[in-house]
């Protein structure tokens, strides 16, 4: 492609030509972190006038990253990044700030760049247990159990018990023990109350992914809606809630969930494919508003949403063969539960034996069990037996 | 302090396939160089919320930026994006810093949301042959920002894309010779031929059956080559000024056609092209069928010609360049096909085998093209 054609596809960016807007009190933008923000501004002027001081700096960083996961907004992670770039410019780095450092570079899907900064502060600090479960759940994302399993083992001497127990049965149920697995973190009693809400969030999602690959839908549900009480705008677990009622026919539910979610990709693709099948009259307007995004994140030469890519592909567009180009591609970065569904659905849709046969020899020795794989009969994936 | 540690990470335990949802921060930058002076103009589109960050628009911090107070920070903006920008005009063996002054304050929306529109102008002091533009916007808060550079000048438009560790660019800026026009139009014309291969399909149709003639025992070979060059001629001419026709009134803006329906209609006369070589329909007025179909052939260059971008070029020398190519590439396509097919045929496999199981491929080709093409429009 020409130069032009780059332009070509540049300009419609822009919606539509400049203006002068009405009236001086009309609203061009909402800042929907205005009052977390300022509440880190003494903490962002700190950083300012006192450049050495390190637990400035590390909590600026960290309040930055939490805005960014709970805001789904990639802005926040680099003005982590731009915090901690002037400590990483140093000879030796502290070793917080390598392991902060690596969970941006996770969030932006760098995952061989964050695993090399984890290294180095497991180096400088063995004890650092929020280094061993980022790496744990990097190496879980990347399908790599065996590593996996042993950085979990070591949240049993740095952390809690609950921590440890959540990140080996996780890795371990992906990993040919789906049941026990599930019946050790299932047990409600489990989560007391008194516990940090990230914990008991984090420990529902992992078990609703459990049930759902057992089969059991209703306890999915319920653990995600457990999960939703208790981190109300937690995206990911929206995003999981969203993608089940879908897999189970309700697309009207996930209209009802999403309802004003509009502003992040991830959520507006799950309205836009519930109003898909449900023929309901915003369908088109969401639908050309995640084209538009598509597009720009096509010209930033930003490939981290190739799943996302490829559930569009096929649940929108009906085109299997583009939906299974990016879902390989997808599938060669990350192996969740979510990366290999859409790798199988799509390799079913556009009949591709070599790519099922691909998908069943890895599900074969990853001793992967996966009940919702059921609907895609064509593919003939190994059903473990739970 | 672990429990606070780690409940950090536990937030970002599921984040890394949830990714980020919305765009990364850029900013659009467009330059105009004029063809002579010195004076730049240009625009520069920055997101509210980037600007909010550095500068703090949300005067009140109720959470909402508007017009009035967005109006209210012209001149930090201004400060703050100018100082970030550096831009120089080269030329005439001498270098100099082009002076921005801002002109109106707009605002655009973009997908992910709105942005302040900076017009502004910017005078160099010398008319540049190149623009060095060195951005530095944002970096120092974001370090993965980007500027979409976009410089319209030197007859054509030319983009880079900035970042932290690319933040310097040098644009050749110099309008080009009109020969260079002329010569590079006239590639792109030979190149679409080529590498079109529908066109190539439509014009085999039409010279499969030059070196044969339809009696009443089906194709039978002619006789002399003159007789095969007469006919070639004829339908090749025709096509040429059909298409040139439709070419230049599409160009020109006289007469405007949905790309798709000329899409569908190029795949239509590869169709009837070939069908006629199966089952001959027209065998005398062969010209006239190409001269039809070359009107269709030419709204579907003047698609391509529209995307290469005529920007500030000599439409008059690209028209006739491009068309060129179109010829030049057509005729080296006769003479790539027409020496073979006259030399076998006599032989039946030729005329028995080759033109018939050659057509009904394409047949089946056009018949595909035309129905996802069709689709593709619905």
């Amino acid at each position: 492609m020409t130069v032009a054609g780059f332009l070509a596809a540049a300009v419609p960016m822009a919606l539509a030509s400049p203006y002068v807007p009405a009236g001086d009190s009309t609203v061009l933008e909402r800042v929907a972190a205005r009052s977390e923000l300022m509440r880190l501004a003494p903490l962002r002027a700190a950083v300012v006038t006192a450049p050495a001081d390190l637990e400035a700096a590390l909590s600026l960083a960290t309040g930055y990253i939490d805005l960014g996961r709970r805001n789904n907004d990639p802005r926040f992670i680099a003005y982590a990044q731009a915090t901690l770039l002037p400590w990483l410019a140093r000879l030796q780095p502290p070793e917080r700030v390598l392991v902060l450092q690596a969970i941006t570079l996770q969030y932006l899907h760098q995952f061989d760049a964050a695993l090399g900064l984890l290294d180095r502060a497991l180096a400088l600090e063995p004890l650092d247990a929020q280094a061993w479960l980022t790496r744990a759940s990097l190496l879980e994302l990347r399908g790599d159990y065996a590593a996996a399993r042993r950085a979990c083992a070591r949240l049993v001497r740095t952390a809690d018990a609950f921590s440890a127990l959540t990140c080996l049965a996780s890795v371990a149920g992906r990993n040919g023990q789906l049941t026990p697995s599930y019946t050790a973190l299932s047990a409600p009693a489990d989560l007391d109350p008194r516990l940090p809400r990230a914990l008991r969030a984090w420990r529902l999602a992992v078990v609703a992914e459990m049930a759902e690959r057992l089969g059991d839908d209703r306890a999915a549900e319920a653990a995600l809606r457990g999960a939703l009480r208790i981190a109300d705008d937690d995206p990911y677990a929206k995003a999981a809630y969203a993608d089940l009622l879908l897999r189970t026919g309700r697309p009207r539910d996930v209209l009802a969930l999403l309802a004003g979610n509009e502003a992040q990709d991830p959520l507006l693709l799950r309205l836009t494919i519930a109003a898909h099948r449900v023929g309901s009259p915003e369908g088109p307007r969401w639908m050309h508003a995640y084209e538009a995004r598509l597009r720009a994140a096509e010209l930033d030469g930003d490939s981290t949403h190739q799943r996302e890519q490829a559930l569009y592909m096929l649940e929108v567009r009906g085109d299997p063969v583009a939906a299974l180009e990016l879902a390989r591609r997808n599938w060669a970065m990350q192996r969740e539960p979510a990366d290999l569904r859409i790798y199988a659905r799509a390799a079913a849709g556009a009949h591709s034996a070599a790519d099922c046969a691909q998908l069943a020899h890895w599900i074969a020795q990853a001793h992967y069990e996966d009940r919702a794989l059921r609907l895609t009969q064509e593919c003939e994936l190994p059903q473990g037996s739970p | 302090m672990q429990w606070r540690r780690l409940w950090l990470a536990l937030l970002l335990v599921g984040c890394a396939t949830a990714a980020s949802g919305h765009k990364p921060s850029d900013s659009y930058l467009t330059l105009t160089v004029p063809s002579s002076g010195e004076v730049l103009q240009g625009q520069w589109d920055i997101a509210l919320r980037d600007l909010d960050f550095v500068l703090g628009l949300d005067a009140n911090q109720d959470g909402a930026i508007t017009w009035g107070e967005l109006k209210a920070a012209r001149t930090r903006i201004a400060d703050y994006a100018f100082a970030r920008l550096a831009l120089e005009a080269v030329g005439r063996g001498d270098r100099r810093a082009c002076i921005p002054r801002l002109g109106a304050l707009l605002v655009d929306e973009h997908v992910d949301g709105h942005y302040a529109v900076l017009r502004f102008s910017a005078d160099c002091g010398l008319h540049p042959v190149e623009l060095a533009a060195h951005y530095r916007l944002l970096f120092e808060v974001d370090p993965t920002h980007r500027g979409l550079l976009q410089v319209i000048g030197g007859g054509t438009e030319q983009a880079a894309v900035l970042s932290r560790d690319a933040s310097q660019v040098t644009l050749n800026v110099s309008a080009p010779g009109r020969w260079q026009q002329f010569t590079a139009f006239l590639s792109e014309g030979i190149w679409h031929i080529l590498k079109g291969y529908d066109h190539i399909l439509f014009l085999l149709t039409l010279l499969f059956p030059a070196v044969v003639r339809h009696g009443a025992a089906g194709w039978e070979p002619r006789e002399s080559l003159r007789d095969t060059t007469l006919d070639v001629l004829q339908v090749v001419t025709a096509f040429t000024v059909a298409h040139s026709v439709t070419l230049s009134l599409a160009v020109l803006g006289v007469v405007h056609l949905p790309a798709r329906w000329v899409e569908c209609g190029i795949a239509l006369t590869v169709l009837l092209g070939a069908l006629n070589n199966l089952r001959p329909v027209i065998v005398r007025r062969r010209w006239a069928v190409a001269f039809a179909f070359g009107l269709v052939h030419g709204f579907g260059f003047a698609s391509v010609l529209a995307d290469l971008g005529l920007h500030g070029t000599n439409l008059a020398l690209s028209l006739l360049g491009f068309n060129g190519g179109v010829e030049i590439g057509q005729l080296l396509l006769v003479l790539a096909v027409l020496p073979l097919a006259f030399l076998a045929r006599r032989t039946v496999i030729y005329r028995h085998a080759f033109m018939p199981a050659g057509s009904a491929a394409i047949v089946m080709l056009a018949g595909y093209w035309l129905v996802t093409r069709y689709m593709m429009s619905t």
